[in-house]
């Protein structure tokens, strides 16, 4: 069983927004390679990283959309953000203004993905602690404010790297256990592995067919 | 890239490359329905009927059908007038569109004929045998027929609009998979009488070739069959025919007055590219897993998964998402001139026939990196090139398995890299312009030589490989490899040559910007 192609539940699309130069490629290159890029170019338009975590026991395939913080992109990246099922929120603890551009980031994070969509806050670059600009107590206070989970964390040290991806899993799983994620409707940011749901060996493939059948024709 | 280390070991494994079933019975459901309501009753010819006409030559059949698979993309855009509603087209395993009918008919498998060499006047019939499965994939192609018809409308649809081109080519890519594993299945029943892929991809490359008889018995065999095919199809009398479509419009509707469910799906159709090919992996992943008959060597590779591992389809997603939304911007143009301006641009995404054909040598691929826009560099694509070459030249003895799966890997990773240079083209396109002004219509010429010369690439790449494997192996398994190798070659061309047409509606987009900062 192990051994499938697809060992995987669930697949959630990750978006990760925020300035330029706040550290956000280097927080996907951290979690998924476990490594600091000292010299991370700036990202054009969206690169892509993946990573299979096991959150509740199930195996989950996170595929994360990298975007570019550049101003100019903005209208670029404005068009991935549809289908998100987690938002990486990120500002620079070092640099104020990384952190006040964040209500125009959650804008359009807001806007952009659908209400079950996670969002979380993260302070990067918590290995800086004394040219801190941004005290944790006031992001924490705008992150409860509006809703949001958040952590301070450093690509460069790997702290609280992976809690930030596994948390908002977590999350997301929440929700679909809850029920508030429509697994069959698009742009959730979540598709179910029919092949790899529990893992059972036995499976119809009729049931199977059917249950595609209805993913990708029910909503006409 | 990052992507791929990841995911390499969880996904690399097994799958069936003939099992994208599903994807392409909701084509053909609809195409089916599409075709029905565009064409007389009469041009439908039912599978029952024809059975007894085309069952002799049903072996070469299946072959001319997958020969047809590589040339019909070139084909079909030729003629982008050549809609579904040229009158010279039959169709058959109609009584397959409803789901519902579906089960009924698991365990059976068609086998399809193309025949547009029989008459260059008049359009392309198709026949169908149905005859029982002796192989293993029922559960593949019981979901399976019923795109002869797909297959015209869908590759001749080009003039109809954004949507539509990028489903129906996926499904015709999709289709070429069906087709050609049921030529598999056959090949290892009638060996004596069937010629190797590589004397039909030999074949189709020229249309000349066809008509002219002398090249060897094979081919006449071919040629006879499908001309005797052709002919007793149209002597066989309008009479016979119109039965047939009634019986077949009785068989669609039943159970579905009007029609209603079957034209909400035409409508409802708005799956992309990706989602097709999610689904086409999907599928070809429980297919795998219900079948234990690892014994299966096409079962190797599953193509649209390389796709996936090779960061091909996430790409793919991405410029679907902005092509997507460049278009809806379109819609709010009100000025005609503007319009008229966007339209224009239209020439420059069609893919000539005699251009897609044109055999590429290697030098050209190198040029590509003159061809792409500032700030966007093809690096990555030609060394992937580069690799690709390397490896197939290398003079090391190699098992066929060993020589096949790489070269599947190395047109996946082509193709991944072509998506991915189309994704950052649109996305440095998109990045409103600090006073430099982009010529539009230069990238637009610029962008359709790369994809012609990637489109040949795949095809060379599948002769070099498939010559290497020749010489190892005339066996079956090696004929088999060859032939999945030249039908993921051609699955390769239609991916990027799909999005390269993702491509039009952001460079119109553009344009319209270039056009409003000049009246400013």
């Amino acid at each position: 069983m192990a051994s499938g192609p697809y060992n995987y539940s669930y697949i959630f699309k990750y978006i990760i927004i925020g300035d330029m130069g706040v550290g956000k490629s280097c927080l996907l290159h951290q979690f998924t390679e476990k490594k600091f890029m000292a010299d991370c170019p700036h990202t054009i338009g969206v690169e892509f990283g993946t990573r299979i975590v096991e959150v509740s026991g199930q195996k989950i395939k996170l595929q994360i959309w990298d975007t570019a913080g550049q101003e100019r992109f903005r209208a670029v990246t404005r068009s991935y953000y549809r289908g998100a099922a987690g938002a990486l929120m990120v500002y620079d603890i070092t640099r104020r203004s990384t952190y006040n551009h964040l209500s125009s980031w959650l804008t359009d994070a807001r806007n952009l993905t659908n209400p079950n969509t996670v969002i979380f806050l993260i302070g990067n670059k918590s290995d800086l602690d004394g040219q801190r600009d941004v005290t944790y107590e006031e992001a924490k206070t705008f992150a409860d404010e509006n809703g949001l989970l958040f952590l301070e964390a450093s690509a460069k040290t790997g702290d609280n790297v992976e809690d930030v991806f596994i948390e908002t899993a977590k999350k997301i799983y929440q929700n679909i256990q809850d029920g508030n994620v429509d697994l069959n409707a698009a742009d959730t940011g979540v598709q179910l592995k029919p092949s790899a749901s529990g893992g059972s060996g036995d499976r119809k493939p009729t049931g199977n067919q059917s249950s595609q059948q209805s993913g990708g024709k029910g909503c006409c | 890239m990052e992507e791929n280390k990841v995911e390499s070991e969880e996904e690399f494994e097994s799958a069936e490359s003939d099992s994208e079933g599903k994807v392409l019975e909701e084509q053909s459901n609809n195409k089916l329905i599409n075709n029905k309501q565009t064409m007389n009753t009469d041009q439908a010819s039912d599978t029952n009927t024809s059975q007894s006409d085309a069952k002799q030559t049903h072996t070469e059949e299946a072959h001319t059908d997958t020969t047809q698979t590589h040339t019909e993309p070139a084909m079909s855009n030729a003629e982008p007038t050549d809609t579904d509603t040229s009158t010279n087209q039959s169709h058959t395993g109609t009584s397959q569109s409803d789901p519902g009918t579906n089960q009924s008919h698991a365990g059976t498998n068609q086998s399809h004929t193309g025949t547009s060499q029989s008459d260059p006047g008049t359009n392309q019939s198709n026949t169908g045998t149905s005859q029982s499965d002796p192989g293993t994939n029922q559960s593949n192609t019981g979901t399976n027929q019923s795109d002869t018809g797909t297959s015209q409308s869908g590759t001749s649809s080009w003039s109809w609009g954004w949507g539509s081109i990028t489903s129906t080519l996926s499904s015709a890519v999709t289709k070429a998979t069906e087709y050609t594993s049921s030529v598999i299945n056959k090949g290892g029943e009638e060996e004596e009488e069937v010629p190797t892929p590589q004397e039909m991809r030999r074949e189709s490359t020229t249309d000349e070739e066809r008509e002219d008889q002398s090249i060897g018995g094979i081919f006449t065999g071919l040629a006879t069959a499908v001309q005797s095919t052709g002919a007793s199809l149209l002597s066989g009398g309008l009479d016979a025919l119109e039965v047939i479509g009634r019986k077949t419009v009785d068989i669609i509707s039943e159970g579905d007055p009007g029609l209603r469910k079957k034209r909400a799906l035409l409508t409802g159709d708005t799956k992309t590219l990706s989602q097709l090919l999610k689904e086409a992996k999907e599928t070809n992943n429980d297919n795998n897993n219900d079948d234990n008959n690892q014994e299966n060597t096409s079962s190797l590779i599953n193509y649209s998964q390389l796709i996936e591992q090779h960061g091909g389809l996430v790409h793919l997603e991405a410029l679907e998402m902005l092509s997507g939304d460049c278009t809806s911007k379109l819609e709010s143009i009100e000025s005609e001139s503007v319009n008229d301006e966007v339209q224009s641009l239209c020439q420059y995404f069609n893919i000539e026939e005699e251009e897609e054909e044109d055999p590429g040598d290697g030098k050209e691929f190198t040029n590509i990196s003159s061809l792409t826009i500032d700030r966007v560099k093809a690096d990555q694509l030609i060394k992937c090139h580069e690799d690709i070459n390397i490896q197939a030249k290398e003079e090391v003895d190699k098992d066929i398995e060993v020589l096949y799966v790489e070269s599947m890997n190395g047109m996946a990773r082509l193709c991944s890299s072509s998506l991915q240079l189309f994704k950052k083209t649109s996305e440095i396109l998109l990045i409103p312009s600090d006073g430099e002004s982009i010529d539009v219509k230069d990238v637009a010429m610029k962008l359709k030589k790369i994809t012609v010369i990637i489109s040949n690439e795949f095809e060379t790449i599948a002769s070099l490989y498939a010559e290497k494997i020749n010489e190892k192996s005339s066996e079956d398994k090696g004929q088999e490899y060859i032939t999945s190798l030249y039908l993921e070659a051609s699955s390769s061309s239609s991916y990027v040559q799909s999005a390269h047409k993702l491509l039009l509606p952001v460079l119109q987009h553009r344009l319209t910007i270039t056009i409003n900062n000049n009246n400013n």
